[in-house]
């Protein structure tokens, strides 16, 4: 609004004006700033432009342009990424897809609805919930992320545990390749398209194989009724195991979450308190849903279960408000540290379920070791644990030290059997971990599947990947430099 | 972030800080807060409008964090986001962190301010409004007349045609034309104590602030009248100026200070002091923000912010009588950003509406979204702000009579929205609707 | 390639040499029966290397599907690579041997209370591994899922002597790219499977059915009543629409039928049933069935034919189709699919998930009216942006209709995966979509 003279001697900005309109294109130093990570802040370099294309053609455009002139571009959402996916590295323009936010159709007697890449995750709840109906994947940052977003992150949440995450409910997807052709997968919601599994594929490939422009996803009924279930424990490992017996009882929860009590500290001391007792050692947070004279009894099972294994107190809320509460509280834990901690990093490692009270004492000993608090707030159900590492990047050394206690805790659980990340994606954070559960040929095979949509490696390049054939050391030595340069 | 040395000048601004000014340096504590997760993007009407994340409150917090770090500069790539914001607090709400993102926009403006002095139109605008007008309640009357004058004179359509209307922002036209018929300031009207009505339950001071008091004189005359019969003795202490909302939401701090030190000082006696206005009690709440670096004033800011109170949440808090009154309509309640997210006010007011007799309530979508008018906002960027309108009005339910709300400001945006949109709605300011059903409950009595 | 030299890979009991060409193809001069990874492995490269083509196969069930080829040099048989890796029941996974029979796997399951989310035709002889590679699915798609839903790891050899593992052993992961889905309906054409990790579910504590006969040709009122049931909030595993031969055969009417599976606990059943009962008009019959009724009648439901392995008749071979369209479209093609065998006089069966989208066609008779019907279905079906895929036809039928229909995935991306994979064509060529 103070515009006065717009000084763009870069050429690639002037065709980029021309293609989308001046005003939709950012240039300028400080209006770039704010793109320069999303929401893992590690790592920050600078974009060259951001451009905001308003329809597919716009996108194919732009992409045309950049693999032309040999210009590496990234899509970004809402940037709400806890890996560092939409983070440029320095020099690429970022194709932000947020003005592409509308919710083009709903087909409730075929249950789908087409979304734009923009357009946000819990809207689309909000838009068909009238109907009674509902989209399952929940990221707890659901209400501002998109669903382009939750499309190459593969997001998960909380209800991820009995309806799936974002690959399950994804049927259809328009997409521009890396040379800006487009094509469609899955039309009109239509499932087992002949031919490679393409959609699929592109789910969670975190924007290095295209940009997705149009999504068909499947949405579900809403549940004839729920229940909601708090349970506090004075052990941790009471609670892991109540968290086993629930499973082994044949009930499938909607969800099935778990804080400890530097989590719960947080979360009290943030903005959404809903006065859990901060001396206990662990809190459950259960949901069951569906026909209710089912969940009623499942409600009761899980009230015993919690009770064999010594619960302090647990209750079941007592109406939705309640209930909403709670969910509120869990869901911006992540950001609620920011109460009780000036900086922290969110880590995201699965384990097999049973491995729960194991791989969280070895937590402990990592906290214990670094001197570093370490909250966990995750989905016990499907033993997906964010592990939130807190410090002070002011003291000297302390972030390098958070970085390499989250690499221990992934470490940690990929020994156990588990994964090194369970829906926030590699992204640029965790590169170097992949080697803690694939070979170097398994990697091989995945650059390869790459080089097939994105040969010259200009969307989105460096993430996901670590760097090709490097020894052990020489890659700890560039993590640590990469961590002081920021 | 590591290697700016911010530990050591946290607390410490009587040096610049990266490349601000020395003196009332944005709080490093703030933006410490902030993790980046992006859950204030959706909330916040200018990303909505632009979805630029520089005009995001996150973006916002980490440019302001980028001036400090020395790695942006003070220009007026900065100053643009840092002003396109409405200061409306909807991402204080958002935020798991509860991040001040409103202060530090605050202090940035302020920064802003002594470094790029304003020029062209907007400044003679800001003059005008935070010099000329605001502190002077007998001129904001004034514009009203002269606004009016234009109007009737046949002059704006004159001064359309010959394009001497382009140097009023439009909007401002269309300001002009759902400002009510001035009534008499309170505080010329009233003395300065009115006794309760019965037995006196307490003393309490109001606030009459300058646009309410002098575009809206209706809804004081009403606050001191449901005030009164609640059995509350109201001093209208004739010191008082207006309460600075708006010139610390410009950035000129300075004037903000003179004009909280004025109002501290004439609200000395008082135990309580009630505010109609959103954006003013909000200000007030927050006057130990302009004192941090002076800790004898702050400590004088900070007892003073707890004395004052939103006038529905004090009603609704120590207990009011239940009005009589019918009032047959569909209402609907517009949360000002300065009740909901500044003070956190949300239930009260509707319990006080919801208990008239008559009142079909309906509750509005979205209803603590911004309408757009944020203070003078509406003045200054209003192109901005009528894109904020337009979306606010999406959301109001098509068939209500009456929208009732606690900001004058957010009352004279909405009737524009509502004449621009053909609306029937009527806007009012909730202790109109209290004060008639008390009114309307007693004629039946008589 | 000899005895001598497969000898030397595997014992020579365990390499058959074949018989005459399979008439519906798909099978090797030699058959062999590997019971190691290193066994596989070494039979591929050495395979890949000398230039030989290579067929998989698991319980034959597939046999039907796909190919152009006359025969492959090699079939590796993995009827002997098969069992139980590891079961960790409270993780709710499982790893298998590829070979593993479905069966074999659900009566495992079953001693913990716990079940494979699938319900693939032939479980009896079909394997998991060829369940995957051929994408089947059952009616209760609709609330289990497919092969994308289930499959959380992968264990397989490519033709290049690579081992590659993809996803894990955990039912949440993002790490890279999703690779497992690469495996699930692409016809062995990437690498063989060798193990294969799954999600479970707990055995659901009761089961009901309800067989719903609606009037013939009253398709209309079929769709008005599963968007009824739908829009509910009712929670059905199975809406499958069967046609009325089919229906003669599994209801014992010669009516257009809707068949409704409700799993969960006991009273939340029989509140279902009841309700869907409630639901329906006064022109239709029904029958509910309970508990192990219910499962029996499923199980003779994925077997409504004879699989692949049965002998053939030459002149009137068993002919099936998969077809894919939009949920709303599915009883149409039921009624349309059922109309069209009656003007041609062929005996077909058809049925379809209103719930999940897939249908399926089983048709016997001469070679040019049968053709030419699923000509004319898929005609039907493309109009709708649905696809038609034959997936049992003889071989010789094969070089008349293109059993994988019209192809919407760009020809390059297809080429550089199979490339990138197996760029020598070594298995399964010409057996998948687009001739890869």
């Amino acid at each position: 609004m103070f515009r006065k003279k717009e000084r763009h001697s870069d050429p690639l900005i002037r065709k980029l004006m021309k293609l989308v309109g001046k005003e939709h294109v950012l240039h300028r130093q400080a209006d770039l700033v704010a793109y320069e990570c999303d929401g893992f802040t590690l790592q920050r370099g600078k974009a060259r432009a951001v451009v905001f294309p308003g329809e597919t053609k716009e996108v194919s455009a732009v992409v045309r342009l950049l693999h032309r002139e040999r210009v590496p571009f990234i899509a970004r959402g809402a940037g709400t990424g806890l890996s560092g996916g939409a983070t440029p590295l320095g020099g690429e323009v970022i194709i932000s897809l947020v003005r592409m936010k509308k919710l083009l159709r709903v087909d409730l007697d075929n249950r789908t609805a087409v979304v734009q890449p923009g357009f946000v995750n819990l809207k689309l709840t909000q838009a068909i919930s009238k109907d009674g109906y509902y989209y399952a994947p929940d990221p707890s940052s659901q209400y501002a992320c998109t669903i382009g977003g939750n499309v190459a992150e593969n997001a998960g949440g909380a209800h991820c545990l009995k309806y799936g995450v974002t690959t399950n409910h994804i049927l259809g997807a328009e997409v521009v390749l890396p040379d800006g052709e487009v094509i469609r997968l899955g039309e009109d919601g239509i499932p087992d398209q002949p031919g490679y599994d393409l959609l699929g594929l592109i789910t969670g490939s975190e924007g290095t194989l295209g940009v997705v422009t149009e999504i068909t996803v499947r949405i579900l009924k809403a549940p004839e009724g729920k229940q909601t279930i708090l349970a506090y424990f004075d052990d941790v490992e009471d609670g892991s195991r109540a968290v086993s017996d629930i499973i082994s009882a044949g009930i499938v929860p909607a969800a099935l979450e778990m804080m400890d009590r530097t989590a719960i500290e947080g979360v009290e001391a943030a903005n959404f308190p809903v006065g859990h007792p901060l001396d206990i050692e662990a809190l459950l947070l259960i949901e069951v849903d569906g026909i209710e004279a089912g969940f009623q009894s499942e409600a009761e099972d899980i009230v015993d279960v919690c009770r064999k294994w010594n619960v302090r107190e647990v209750k079941v809320a007592k109406d939705e408000q309640e209930a909403a509460a709670w969910w509120a509280n869990r869901k911006t834990g992540f950001g609620a540290m920011g109460a009780i901690s000036p900086d922290y990093l969110v880590q995201d490692g699965v384990i097999p379920r049973s491995r729960l009270p194991e791989v969280l004492n070895k937590i402990r000993a990592i906290s214990q070791e670094t001197g570093l608090r370490i909250a966990n707030i995750f989905h016990a159900g499907d033993g997906n644990l964010h592990p939130l590492i807190l410090f002070d990047a002011q003291k000297p050394g302390e972030k390098e030290k958070a970085l390499q206690a989250g690499s221990r805790c992934l470490k940690a659980c990929a020994d156990a059997g588990g994964s090194i990340t369970g829906e926030h994606g590699v992204g640029i954070e965790k590169k170097e971990e992949m080697r803690f559960i694939f070979t170097d040929e398994e990697i091989e095979a995945q650059t390869r599947i790459r080089s097939v949509f994105n040969p010259d490696n200009l969307l989105n390049p460096d993430k996901l990947f670590p760097q090709p054939g490097r020894c052990a050391e020489v890659k700890q030595e560039i993590k640590e430099q990469q961590g002081l340069k920021v | 972030m590591a290697e700016t040395g911010l530990s050591e000048k946290r607390t410490c601004s009587d040096q610049g800080l990266g490349h601000y000014l020395p003196g009332d340096v944005p709080d490093a504590n703030k933006w410490a807060d902030c993790v980046h997760c992006g859950l204030c993007l959706e909330a916040c009407p200018t990303y909505l409008e632009t979805g630029h994340e520089h005009q995001s409150p996150r973006g916002r917090v980490h440019l302001i964090k980028s001036v400090a770090e020395g790695k942006v500069e003070m220009d007026e790539a900065f100053m643009d986001p840092v002003f396109t914001c409405l200061d409306c607090r909807a991402c204080e709400t958002a935020c798991p962190a509860n991040v001040q993102v409103g202060g530090l926009i605050e202090e940035a403006r302020g920064q802003v301010r002594r470094a790029v002095p304003v020029t062209g139109w907007r400044k003679q605008m800001s003059r005008l409004f935070l010099e000329g007008l605001f502190p002077h309640p007998e001129r904001v009357n004034k514009l009203g007349q002269l606004l009016r004058f234009l109007k009737s004179s046949g002059l704006s359509s004159f001064a359309r045609k010959s394009g001497l209307m382009k140097l009023l922002p439009q909007h401002l036209n269309l300001l002009e034309q759902v400002t009510p018929e001035p009534g008499e300031p309170l505080r010329k009207k009233y003395q300065e104590v009115i006794p309760a009505q019965g037995v006196t339950r307490a003393r309490v001071a109001v606030l009459t602030g300058c646009v309410m008091d002098a575009v809206f004189g209706e809804v004081n005359e009403a606050t001191v009248r449901v005030l009164t019969r609640n059995g509350y003795e109201v001093h209208i202490p004739q010191g008082q100026t207006c309460c600075g909302a708006l010139h610390v939401h410009a950035g000129e701090r300075e004037a903000g200070r003179k004009l909280a030190r004025r109002n501290m000082e004439a609200f000395a006696e008082a135990d309580h002091v009630l505010v109609n206005a959103a954006g003013c009690g909000c200000a007030m709440q927050e006057y130990p923000e302009l004192f941090k670096e002076e800790p004898e004033m702050r400590e004088q800011a900070e007892a003073f912010a707890a004395k004052v109170t939103d006038v529905s949440r004090f009603l609704h808090h120590r207990g009011f009588e239940k009005p009589k009154g019918e009032i047959r309509a569909r209402v609907t309640y517009h949360d000002a950003c300065h009740l909901a997210h500044g003070q956190g006010v949300r239930e009260e007011p509707r319990r006080l509406l919801q208990s008239i007799p008559g009142v079909e309530w309906v509750e509005m979508p979205e209803a603590d979204r911004c309408c757009g008018s944020a203070g003078i906002y509406n003045i200054t960027q209003p192109k901005m702000a009528q894109a904020v309108l337009e979306s606010k009005m999406e959301y109001v339910p098509e068939d209500v009579e009456l929208i009732s709300m606690g900001n004058p400001g957010c009352m004279l945006q909405m009737a524009a929205g509502v004449l621009q949109h053909g609306r029937n709605a009527r806007v009012v300011h909730t202790m109109e609707l209290l004060d008639r059903s008390y009114r309307e409950g007693d004629k039946k009595e008589v | 390639m000899t005895a001598m030299v497969l000898d030397g890979i595997l014992p020579a009991e365990r390499a058959v040499r074949s018989g005459p060409p399979h008439p519906l193809g798909n099978d090797g001069s030699w058959r062999v029966y590997p019971r190691t990874e290193q066994e596989i492995r070494d039979l591929l490269t050495h395979a890949d290397r000398e230039g030989l083509q290579v067929t998989v196969s698991g319980g034959g069930t597939k046999r039907g599907f796909g190919g152009q080829r006359k025969r492959y040099d090699l079939e590796i048989s993995l009827a002997e690579y098969k069992g139980v890796i590891e079961h960790r029941a409270g993780d709710l996974t499982m790893t298998v041997h590829a070979g593993t029979p479905i069966r074999e796997l659900a009566e495992v399951l079953a001693a913990h209370g716990q079940m494979l989310p699938a319900d693939p035709r032939w479980p009896g002889s079909a394997t998991i591994g060829g369940v995957i590679a051929a994408n089947d699915t059952g009616p209760k798609r609709l609330a289990y899922g497919a092969p994308r839903d289930f499959v959380i790891g992968v264990r397989a050899a490519t033709p290049d002597g690579r081992i590659l593992r993809t996803g894990g052993k955990v039912v949440k992961n993002v790490a890279g790219y999703d690779m497992n889905k690469l495996w699930i309906g692409s016809m062995g054409t990437l690498g063989i499977l060798l193990e294969v990790t799954v999600k479970l579910r707990p055995l659901p504590p009761d089961r009901g059915l309800l067989l719903i006969g609606f009037p013939a040709g009253a398709q209309g009122e079929i769709q008005t009543y599963v968007n009824r049931l739908q829009a509910s909030s009712l929670e059905p595993v199975a809406l499958e629409v069967l046609n009325p031969s089919l229906s003669a055969r599994m209801a014992g009417w010669e009516r257009d039928t809707l068949a409704i599976a409700f799993e969960d606990r006991p009273e939340a059943v029989t509140y279902q049933l009841e309700r869907a009962e409630a639901e329906r008009s006064g022109m239709t019959e029904s029958v509910v069935m309970r508990g192990r009724e219910a499962e029996d009648w499923w199980m003779r439901f994925a077997e409504i034919t004879p699989d692949a392995t049965a002998s053939i008749d030459p002149e009137r071979p068993l002919i099936s189709a998969k077809v894919a369209l939009k949920n709303t479209d599915v009883a149409a093609f039921v009624g349309k699919a059922t109309e069209q065998a009656v003007q041609r006089k062929l005996e077909a069966f058809v049925h379809g998930g209103a719930g999940h989208g897939i249908s399926r066609v089983y048709v016997r008779g001469e070679q040019e009216p049968v053709l030419h019907y699923l000509q004319v279905l898929r005609t039907f079906v493309e109009k709708r942006r649905g696809s038609l895929v034959s997936d049992q036809m003889p071989l010789s039928w094969r070089k008349h209709f293109d059993v994988w229909g019209y192809q919407r995935i760009p020809r390059s991306l297809m080429e550089g995966i199979k490339q990138s994979f197996d760029p020598n064509r070594t298995l399964n060529h010409q057996r998948y979509a687009g001739g890869i």
